[in-house]
């Protein structure tokens, strides 16, 4: 317990309101959501191949829904990996 | 006639790597084949080349992407897929539909029509440098915008020249020493003329 609420203590305090993220392709009228992009698509993707969850991102909910769609078409055709974990490529 | 609705799909065909040319000759021709067989109407095809998969298929690394972009109907998908399951050198197929609901006679066919040519064999050292073709060409050809990644691996040669060039640059910075100026003509004349 003692350790802990040490821990608490070094920590940072935020003030002020969360910075606010903006959807990019709400930003990018032109940006498509393409799963034949696979460059694109990996911006919202981590090392390991795993979809970055909007909390992060900061992706509104319908174009999380195209990408998510659009990853796991690029993954089905091999144009990004389902994981990089254990590919030898 | 007229009231003939079809739908607007694309299929992403890859294939193996070493098959040979003679089997993707055989197997393009024996989709085209299908495609007049059941009234396919085909708008595009793309032959993306060479690709490393992201993950190993049956063993194989590399892929040949082949990618058609059509109006057609569910008679043609079953017998595609059909088609491809039985195939050996297909690794991986997906169909996704774009469109429903066309009328094939008032589409517009000119500004997506584009269609590539397989490689022969002759062409097999070419491959390495074929220009980016089909919706690559038509991205890149587009200001501002990102390449793609296999347009960025074809324009390799070229990116490295301004890299070469700019190497002379840093050779600039060392001038001021006194090792050097024996080396600088410029810099020695420079000194001469004051």
């Amino acid at each position: 317990m003692r350790a802990r609420s040490d821990g608490d203590k070094k920590k940072k305090k935020r003030r002020g309101p969360p910075r606010r993220k903006v959807c990019s392709f709400c930003a990018d009228k032109n940006a498509r959501i393409d799963y034949k992009n696979p460059a694109m698509i990996k911006r919202f993707v981590t090392e390991r191949g795993k979809i970055v969850p909007r909390r992060i991102s900061g992706m509104c909910a319908k174009h999380q829904r195209e990408l998510c769609t659009a990853v796991k078409r690029a993954r089905h055709i091999a144009l990004m990996p389902y994981t990089s974990v254990g590919s030898s490529n | 006639m007229s009231e003939e609705r079809l739908r607007k799909y694309e299929t992403i065909v890859v294939t193996r790597n070493d098959a040979g040319y003679g089997a993707q000759n055989k197997f393009h021709e024996k989709m085209s084949e299908l495609m007049e067989e059941t009234g396919v109407r085909p708008i595009r095809f793309e032959f993306w080349g060479k690709r490393r998969l992201a993950y190993q298929i049956d063993k194989a690394s590399k892929g040949l992407y082949h990618y058609h972009l059509y109006l057609g109907e569910g008679e043609f998908l079953t017998a595609m897929n059909r088609m491809l399951k039985l195939s050996s050198i297909v690794l991986r197929y997906m169909t996704v539909k774009l469109d429903d609901d066309i009328d094939p006679d008032s589409y517009d066919f000119e500004t997506e029509q584009h269609f590539d040519v397989l490689p022969s064999e002759s062409d097999e050292r070419k491959d390495r440098d074929r220009p980016t073709t089909g919706w690559d060409a038509e991205y890149n050809a587009g200001e501002g915008k990102p390449k793609a990644p296999e347009a960025a691996k074809a324009e390799k040669p070229t990116e490295e020249k301004p890299a070469a060039e700019a190497k002379p640059e840093p050779e600039e910075k060392p001038a001021a020493d006194a090792k050097e100026e024996p080396k600088n003509k410029d810099g020695a004349n420079a000194e001469g003329e004051e």
